[in-house]
């Protein structure tokens, strides 16, 4: 499966987002660039308050009003960020698509889900009631609803979670979009649960050749359902790459902390690795690297200059400084244990 | 097993349970039946009243209650029964148009403010404040004496006022829906934002404006029935319970059913209103699905 033949669909180009004062913006997003290419799933990984869900949804304009997006998004060739709503309207839902975190909260609770599911087929396609109603047992039936045809007029709260967010796939897939944006799909969701949604995206994904960016904090969650992952720190891209490449061998400290703190083979009662300290808040982010004062290798100079994307072997990119030392520090305490 | 025997019931949809629920509490019953007596009393008073409420009978005056006359007559010796019976029909008319044009003036500038929030937010907040600041009856008097008495213009005073607190309750309720994940999904999906505000935020946020609004008619019955006995309201020789009261007030150590009898309707009236609205509150509240 080589990556160059693909088409690109999404093209991100120093993203930036931020809220409040002009004068003392908060910059949640701050040069990201990434692309998306048709069929492929893209892993955004950081913990809460990196920007990764600010990021999906600067995609889809709906930051916006409260959040200043500047940078380019360049879907299919056509730049988003300088479309006004009435023209972002006719590509969210149709095109883009996207899917939240909370499957109990993002289902209107007073329509049935036929009736969510053909409101969204009437606002984005020329079919008639009738074809809706098919079509919208069709949608059920592909994400894996049993009976989906005796379901079209049952509530929301009749669904488990699990279902819900079947349905809100569904409803999101109804219009054929190339995109898929999801925010967490399965955070909210039990672990078994989680691996069949996944699969479930990854099928539709290979099989309607559809483009996703999954979001999450799970670094397992990534490895099994990704093709590339990108990792996010502090509203940055500190790592890109294949998901293969960036789990097997992390270059950015960043990373190679997350990875650290997954458990494998460990001993009953032992205390886990964690990342020392917490996120910095959005007002006090550093000139320089963000992840500077949890990083176990920084210099004197990370704190004020800003390390750049630099490509690191095939498809790879990491911003950091000091990447020999990462390595060298983390290899030496995995050899220590 | 289990399924076979729900999905029926579930298909039947959500309003029978819901009745059956509604049924099962005392107060609603209580509520309901008085609210039902007052809306029959009020479409079919020329059946259901035994005198024309205007008819003198000169030949009766101020008797007091007795087979013929169960609530007595007044002063020109009409029925004081067929009068408050009649009033019934002003009363409840008052009950809904002093309300329905401030609720639906009220909830869709809520709904815009709470949606939109920003500079729009800022000067409802303002204009909210201002209204807000006078005390209810003065202001409405105050307007009323502008305007002249009468019904209509009493209707215009009392929706000028009130409809800020439907728009305060709907701001509210649709800025907490707002929050919710279906909102930004609805924006996600390309919808327009009437569609979302008026589809899918409005109709989760009803059941708060609708129980306000049980209790607003009560409280318009009390207040239109208070113009009504300044003489700012309906206006004599029409039949309406402040007035009632109003032509009884000089009486009231001779012939005391001529006030009491209106008032005691406009009591059981409000609390059928009330009660109903009370049940609604508990009955519509959200059980943490």
């Amino acid at each position: 499966m080589s990556h160059a033949e693909k088409e690109m669909v999404l093209d991100v180009r120093h993203l930036r987002t931020e809220f409040g004062l002009a004068e003392r913006p908060l910059v949640a997003v701050d040069d990201v660039s990434f692309q998306v290419r048709t069929g492929e799933i893209l892993g955004l990984v950081g913990e809460s308050g990196s920007g990764k869900s600010i990021t999906l949804r600067s995609i889809l304009g709906i930051a916006r009003p409260r959040g200043r997006v500047s940078g380019e998004i360049l879907w299919k060739g056509r730049d988003l960020v300088p479309l006004d709503e009435a023209a972002l309207r006719r590509v969210r839902g149709r095109e883009i698509a996207m899917i939240f975190q909370e499957p109990m909260s993002s289902l209107n609770p007073l329509l049935t889900v036929g009736l969510q599911i053909s409101e969204n087929l009437a606002a984005h396609t020329e079919l008639d009631a009738k074809a809706r109603k098919a079509r919208a047992i069709e949608l059920l039936d592909m994400v894996g609803i049993p009976a989906a045809r005796n379901r079209l007029g049952d509530y929301p709260h009749e669904f488990s979670g699990g279902m819900r967010q079947r349905v809100m796939i569904a409803i999101a897939l109804a219009s054929n979009p190339q995109l898929l944006l999801a925010d967490e799909p399965t955070t909210a969701l039990d672990v078994t649960i989680q691996d069949q949604i996944l699969r479930l995206i990854q099928a539709l994904s290979r099989d309607l050749g559809m483009a996703v960016i999954l979001v999450t904090h799970d670094m397992g969650v990534v490895a099994e359902t990704c093709d590339r992952v990108a990792v996010m720190y502090g509203g940055r891209l500190c790592e890109t790459g294949p998901t293969a490449d960036v789990i097997g061998d992390a270059r950015h400290p960043y990373s190679l902390g997350l990875l650290r703190s997954i458990p494998r083979d460990v001993a009953p009662r032992t205390p886990l690795y964690s990342i020392p300290g917490a996120p910095p808040a959005l007002n006090a982010l550093p000139a320089g690297c963000a992840f500077t004062a949890r990083c176990p290798v920084a210099g004197p100079e990370c704190l004020d200059v800003r390390p750049s994307l630099e490509a690191a072997g095939r498809q790879r990119q990491v911003a950091c400084h000091h990447r020999e030392e990462a390595l060298a520090h983390f290899s030496a305490r995995e050899a220590a244990q | 097993m289990s399924i076979v025997v729900q999905s029926p019931i579930r298909k039947a949809g959500r309003l029978r349970p819901f009745l059956g629920r509604a049924f099962s509490r005392p107060s609603f019953v209580i509520g309901f039946a008085i609210l039902t007596l007052s809306i029959a009393l009020a479409l079919f008073p020329q059946v259901l009243a035994p005198y024309d409420p205007l008819a003198f009978d000169l030949s009766a005056i101020q008797q007091g209650p007795s087979l013929a006359h169960p609530f007595g007559t007044d002063n020109f010796g009409r029925d004081v029964l067929s009068r408050v019976i009649w009033a019934y029909r002003v009363d409840m008319q008052m009950a809904f148009f002093a309300t329905i044009f401030a609720l639906l003036i009220g909830v869709t500038v809520g709904a815009f403010v709470g949606y939109y929030g920003g500079i729009a937010d800022t000067i409802f907040g303002r204009c909210v404040d201002a209204i807000i600041t006078f005390p209810f009856l003065v202001l409405v008097i105050a307007i009323v004496a502008v305007l002249g008495p009468g019904l209509v213009n009493m209707y215009v005073a009392i929706t000028a006022v009130n409809w800020v607190y439907y728009a305060r309750l709907t701001r509210a309720e649709i800025m907490a829906q707002k929050a919710n994940d279906y909102a930004a999904a609805g924006r996600v999906l390309g919808y327009s934002d009437r569609r979302i505000i008026f589809r899918h935020l409005l109709p989760n946020a009803t059941s708060p404006i609708i129980v306000y609004w049980m209790t607003d008619m009560a409280l318009a019955i009390l207040l239109g029935s208070s113009l009504g006995y300044l003489g700012l309201g309906a206006q004599p020789p029409a039949a309406e319970w402040g007035v009632l009261i109003a032509e009884g007030r000089n009486f009231l150590l001779t012939a005391w059913w001529m006030s009491l009898m209106p008032g005691i309707a406009i009591v059981l009236t409000g609390l059928g209103f009330s009660l109903v609205g009370d049940a609604l509150a508990d009955l519509l509240r959200p059980k943490g699905r």
